[in-house]
Formats: C-alpha cells, sequence, structure tokens
C-alpha cells in the first residue's frame, strides 16, 4: 500500500508520540517495526517526527514560574522546569518567560508594514506585535510599563506581583499582573483592549474638566473600546472570536462574515496592494483564513466565492458584479 | 530493528530541521514529475536515521543537500526513464554549479519565534492538549483527564499539531498558501475552524 507523504507524515507523528508515550508493548513495536521496514520513506517522516518532537526541548526556560490556574498544575509546575515557550501557556494563565537564547529587547521596537514579530521582554513577558506597530519599555523597580506609540500588540505578562505590568496607549491604560491581553491603537485615539487571559484593569486619563471615570475591569474573552463616548464599556467575546482576532501573530486574518469593505481595510493594514471594493459589493460578507499579507489572493477567493469579479493588477484589484 | 535514540531526535532537530525549507527550495528547481520533493525529503531523512552514528558530520546542511541529491540520482536510475545522456547531464550540471545558493539559505531560516506563533496559532483545544504536552509534560493519559476527552482524542490533537508544525518547518517557518484563499493546509471548502 502507497500512501501519499503527507498521510506518511500523520501516521509518523502519531508514531513518535505513542513512543515517547511509554515503552511500546511488543505487539505494537512489532507493528510499528513493519511500518517502518516497509518503505524507507516511512522511517524518514518517523526520524523527522522525532526530530520534531525533540525541536521544543531546545527552548527550555532558565525559570520556572508558579501557574495560576488548577492545583493540578501547581505542584507540577513546582517540580519541574515548566518549558515557558508558547503564548499557549498564557492560556493557563501560566506567566510566559523567555529563554536565554533570545536577545533582549531595546527599549524602542517598530515593525514594518506587513511585518509581525514576537520579542521577549527583560521579565520574562512576550510581546507579539502587529504590522506597522511601535512599542517603547519602561522598566523600574516598582512598575514594568510599556508604551504603545502605533498600531496592535499581544502581551503575555509574565507574573510578578511586586511590579504590576501596565501598557499605556493614548489616553487609556490597560493593567495587569499575569495575564494574556492585546491592546490596539485605532484612529481618532480610539484604544481597543482584548483580553484573553487573567484580568486587566482599564483606565482612562479624564479629559481636560472632565470627571474621572471608573476603571473598567476585564476578564477572560472581554474587550472594551475607548471611544470618544464617556463611558468604556465591557463587551463579552466567545473564545473564537478571541482566537480570530488574534490570528495576526501566524500571519493571517480569519474572518466571520466580515463585510468585504471592512475586509479590505484590514488587508491595507499589511501591504500596500489597494483593494478598490465596489459599493454595490462592499456589504457582501465574508468568511474564511487568509494570509494577510496576500491581498490579491484575497481578492480571487473572495471573488470566488461570493460570485463576483475581480480584475486583479500587479499593485491593486477592484472587486464588483 | 529501527530506532530513533533521543540524542539523534535532537540532532535531527538541531542540525536538519532547520534546513529543511531551504533543502525544498533547492530541490523544487530540480526535481519533476513522476519524483516528487515530498518523497525525496522522506527518504533523505531515513539516511540520517539510519546511520550508526553522526559525530564525523562536519556540516550536516551541506551532508543533507548531498544525501538529498544522491537519493534523487537513484530514483531516476531505479525508475529507468532517463536515457544515460540525460543522467549524465544531470549529475555535473548540478553537482558542480549551482550547489546550495544564498537563496536557498534565506527560505530555510527557520525561527523559533515563527514557529512559536505558528502552535499559538493552532485551534484552541489542539493548542491546550499540546501545551499540556510540552509545557506541562503531561502523559496523553493525564491530559484526556485534565481536558475530559479520551485518550485517543488527546492522540489526535497531538499528531495534527505536530503535522501542522511539519509542514511550518517544511515552509521555512510558514503556513502554505494556497490559491482558494484557505490556509489551514487541508483541502476542504468550508473555512477552517479547528
Amino acid at each position: 500500500m502507497r500512501m501519499t507523504s503527507s498521510e506518511i507524515d500523520q501516521v509518523a507523528a502519531t508514531w513518535a508520540l505513542r513512543v515517547q508515550e511509554g515503552p511500546l508493548s511488543p505487539e505494537n513495536e512489532a507493528e510499528l517495526q513493519r511500518w517502518l521496514a516497509s518503505d524507507p520513506r516511512h522511517f524518514g517522516a518517523y526520524t523527522r517526527a522525532m526530530g520534531a518532537l525533540a525541536y521544543f526541548e531546545r527552548a527550555k526556560a532558565l525559570k520556572s514560574a508558579p501557574s495560576t490556574r488548577g492545583d493540578a498544575f501547581t505542584s507540577m509546575a513546582a517540580r519541574r522546569r515548566v518549558m515557558q515557550f508558547f503564548g499557549a501557556a498564557a492560556c493557563f494563565g501560566v506567566a510566559v518567560v523567555g529563554s536565554a537564547i533570545w536577545r533582549a529587547m531595546s527599549s524602542r521596537t517598530s515593525t514594518r508594514k506587513g511585518e509581525v514579530r514576537v520579542m521577549p521582554l527583560e521579565d520574562g513577558s512576550e510581546v507579539a506585535l502587529d504590522t506597522e506597530t511601535t512599542v517603547q519599555t519602561a522598566f523600574g523597580s516598582g512598575h514594568r510599563t510599556v508604551r504603545l506609540v502605533a498600531g496592535k500588540a499581544l502581551f503575555d505578562v509574565a507574573r510578578d506581583e511586586t511590579r504590576p505590568f501596565i501598557v499605556r496607549a493614548g489616553r487609556v491604560k490597560a493593567r495587569a499582573v499575569g495575564t494574556s491581553f492585546s491592546v490596539q491603537l485605532l484612529a481618532r485615539d480610539q484604544v481597543r483592549v482584548l483580553v484573553r487571559d487573567g484580568k486587566v484593569e482599564v483606565t482612562r486619563d479624564a479629559a481636560f474638566g472632565a470627571a474621572r471615570q471608573a476603571p473598567l475591569l476585564l476578564s477572560a474573552n472581554m474587550s472594551t473600546l475607548a471611544s470618544d463616548l464617556p463611558t468604556m464599556t465591557a463587551n463579552t467575546e466567545t473564545s473564537e472570536s478571541v482566537d480570530r482576532q488574534l490570528a495576526w501573530r501566524s500571519g493571517l486574518l480569519d474572518f466571520d462574515e466580515e463585510s468585504l469593505e471592512l475586509a479590505a481595510e484590514q488587508f491595507a493594514r499589511y501591504s500596500d496592494y489597494a483593494l478598490q471594493v465596489d459599493p454595490d459589493v462592499a456589504n457582501e460578507r465574508i468568511t474564511g483564513r487568509f494570509a494577510a499579507t496576500d491581498a490579491r489572493g484575497f481578492a480571487k477567493a473572495a471573488a470566488g466565492s461570493l460570485g463576483l469579479t475581480a480584475d486583479l493588477g500587479v499593485q491593486s484589484a477592484s472587486l464588483h458584479r | 530493528m529501527r530506532a530513533i535514540t533521543s540524542e539523534r531526535a535532537q540532532w535531527v532537530a538541531r542540525e536538519l530541521l532547520p534546513h529543511e525549507a531551504g533543502l525544498r527550495s533547492w530541490l523544487r528547481r530540480r526535481v519533476r514529475p513522476p519524483f516528487e520533493v515530498d518523497d525525496i525529503v522522506q527518504e533523505t531523512y531515513a539516511v540520517f536515521g539510519a546511520m550508526e552514528t553522526v559525530d564525523h558530520i562536519r556540516s550536516p546542511r551541506n551532508y543533507m543537500f548531498q544525501t538529498a541529491h544522491t537519493v534523487l540520482l537513484a530514483q531516476i536510475r531505479r525508475a529507468n526513464v532517463v536515457s544515460f545522456e540525460s543522467l549524465v547531464e544531470i549529475e555535473g550540471m548540478d553537482f558542480v554549479s549551482d550547489w546550495p545558493s544564498p537563496e536557498d539559505d534565506v527560505a530555510a531560516r527557520l525561527e523559533l519565534q515563527r514557529v512559536k506563533m505558528l502552535i499559538d496559532g493552532l485551534p484552541a483545544r489542539r493548542r491546550e492538549a499540546f501545551a499540556l504536552f510540552k509545557i506541562h509534560g503531561l502523559s496523553q493519559k493525564a491530559i484526556a483527564r485534565h481536558m475530559g476527552i479520551s485518550q485517543g482524542t488527546v492522540e489526535k490533537h497531538l499528531s495534527k499539531a505536530i503535522s501542522a508544525l511539519l509542514v511550518a518547518i517544511g515552509n521555512g517557518g510558514n503556513l502554505p498558501q494556497k490559491a482558494s484563499g484557505s490556509v489551514d493546509g487541508s483541502n476542504s471548502a468550508k473555512p477552517p475552524c479547528g
């Protein structure tokens, strides 16, 4: 039976996981050996899958951090060195710390248009910067402050009760202890805060002469938009929606029934490829995940799935009936 | 009996995986149907997996390219579809003038951060299972208990996460871009939702 190479990879990954889980039974061992012997590609895929599993062992962190969720983890984290490598860790409220092999971050960092970058901070926190984003850090003995000068960033904050982590964007201040949240500066001084995990306290400097506002406390799967309205309200999101809104970290834009007009605006943040959406079709709804820097590919795909026409050029495209 | 020791797995991770994307782009310029890049890459890894020792290898990257080249030639000979003259042509041209170019190097840069971002981009449950596995070091049994799912489902989550990672490694840290606009690597028409 000749399998396709991706089928082989899938089977190899499963075997590699089983082997890592523990010693195989004699029957399983025999089955594995049979499979490995039947085609040189099988053994190659198996070698590669074992390498992939080993790949993550390379980034073991130097510090461990206490978990914040569930007693089942607390003792485990205390016993083992936790590999603080993935932002996924923040999903469990476990603080993310950087590894010694990463360079320390300079105080001011910017991304270009279309560039998405992840970087560690000196306290072990991590910042993922979206397109055209600038952040500036100022850590002190009693505080960890980051100023979002432009764009959007996701902060995975290492737990440090002695030093609150504060993100300043425009007039808005987002304060966290150990959590994962994104802050975005929008047009007209609007600031959007989206919490993935943990708790974030959002305050806003009062406009000149105006009364002080009470802080807004957001927890996981909540967001707020600080606009020119006098108060900020908290919105609840589904975890799927939060995942979609964070797809940019993988260089993707993830739409669920989004209007073509707004989708095109999102693509404009990542490249200079101009997407012209005819007013007649601006409110057509598109769903799907797309590479953020491939606006032309999106135009083609959107036309295909919505039954529209796309005039595809080298530097621009237009969508119409 | 074929086995991959922990040391060999780590060596593969450190010395071969980072260059895979570059190798693939180099092969794509030289491999035509009925031969396939995926097959050649897998057979190349098999050679390294079967080696008694790898300590003697001074430049694993060059050795990887060399091995892939040998695998390709062996496949061509086995298939017996080219005349002797064309075979000589392939050997002469490729070996001397066209060895890994700077472009292949650029294509091969697999940064840990980008792989991290890719794992971060996995669907929520799969990411959770993978983080429990790799960060907290839980056994699949414990993960199943914690997530309230069967061990078989855990294994499926993990092997799909590994597969996604392998695809990413082959693409130099990027998810493959498909003409249809869907980038989750599957061929289904519906939008990917994990």
